[in-house]
């Protein structure tokens, strides 16, 4: 399964605007969503924002990155602009359906 | 129970492990095949299958086979017990399914796991059923369904369809806590994986002091320990999935003040 937009957006934006490279970018961002229990092929753009303003400024701090608050700060508000993506039927959407939408 | 002798305790709590047991099972599956017919969604079909036929339907069909078979009569009781059983089976292939399709639907391993357990569902099911059509007579049919190794055979699958989902349930419980603790996830919905987790993980421990109990020789229709733990987990399990799947409000609010929403 490939990875969803948002992720592969949030990557993108990341080593364009810090000294990570592509991999260093990714693999920040996968331990970000391992860390919250997201996952690269179904965060959506919204969940993504949230991990970009509240896991990954201390991720990018701890790898020596530059005003990783502002640019993580940026990012997520790109994503907010981004349209929901089709994840296909996850099992939290399951789980919420079983139970009447409860 | 079997002939005319009174129930006991065993006999009396089993009774009403499995009406709790069937009662959910009936409204739980009623209310979502209502759904599926609209959306045709597998896991809500799949997972209403398993229960109602499990739960609703196979289990009292096996019950009144052996509980009603003097009335009934061998022939009937057979029959009864025969239909019973491929209800129940068709059952477990339906959380089998239900679990390949909501955790691993991509994967190309869930899908080979769950065809094979449905193959060995269909295969000990043609093999008890030719056993049972050449038992002398009900009871040696009886036993046979409840010793020897298809019965081990049948309640090691029975067991294996519930630690799977048990497994999953309970790692996406974990990583749906983490998504809670960013306001990432619905505390309720939460709570329900862990609900069913253990719910099926309660199903896997009945199946397993079963298991235990024939390969001891044990008949589990009369062995009370096992009767008597699998009828209060039976019971247990039963309000985990009230709860988990047919939340009442009070319940709702518990969990909801509980995560800090209320």
């Amino acid at each position: 399964m490939a990875d969803s937009t948002a992720f592969e957006f949030a990557c993108n934006e990341l080593e364009r605007a810090t000294s990570l490279d592509r991999l260093e970018a990714r693999g920040t961002v996968r331990l970000a969503l391992k860390e919250t229990g997201l996952e690269a092929q179904s965060v959506t753009p919204g969940q993504m924002a949230t991990v970009m303003t509240k896991v990954l400024p201390k991720e990018l701090a701890a790898r020596g990155v530059d005003n990783g608050e502002a640019t993580c700060a940026a990012v997520a508000a790109a994503l907010a602009k981004l349209p929901d993506e089709d994840v296909g039927d996850t099992p939290e959407a399951v789980f919420q359906r079983l139970g009447g939408g409860a | 129970v079997t002939g005319g002798a009174p129930p006991g305790f065993a006999e009396i709590l089993s009774a009403l492990s499995m009406l709790a047991y069937s009662l959910f099972a009936w409204v739980f599956a009623l209310r979502l095949l209502n759904t599926v017919r609209g959306t045709r969604s597998i896991p809500e079909a799949s997972v209403a299958t398993g229960y109602l036929f499990i739960a609703g339907i196979g289990y009292p069909m096996v019950a009144a086979s052996i509980g009603a078979s003097e009335s009934l009569g061998g022939t009937t009781s057979l029959s009864l017990q025969v239909a019973g059983i491929v209800v129940l089976r068709v059952g477990l292939a339906g959380i089998f399914v239900f679990t390949w399709q909501t955790f691993r639907a991509e994967t190309a391993w869930a899908k080979a796991f769950t065809l094979v357990a449905i193959g060995m569902l269909a295969a000990i099911t043609v093999h008890g059923i030719g056993e049972l059509s050449r038992a002398p007579s009900f009871e040696a049919a009886v036993a046979l369904e409840v010793s020897g190794p298809a019965a081990v055979a049948s309640i090691g699958l029975a067991a294996l369809a519930f630690a799977w989902p048990a497994a999953e349930a309970l790692g996406y419980h974990v990583k749906l806590r983490r998504r809670q603790a960013l306001g990432l996830a619905n505390p309720v919905v939460v709570n329900r994986f862990l609900l069913w987790g253990i719910a099926c993980s309660s199903s896997v421990f009945i199946a397993g002091v079963n298991l235990a109990a024939t390969v001891a020789g044990r008949n589990i229709l009369e062995y009370q320990p096992a009767m008597i733990t699998s009828a209060t987990l039976g019971i247990a399990n039963s309000v985990l999935l009230i709860l988990a799947f047919l939340p009442p409000a009070p319940y709702l609010r518990f969990v909801r003040r509980r995560a800090g929403l209320v």
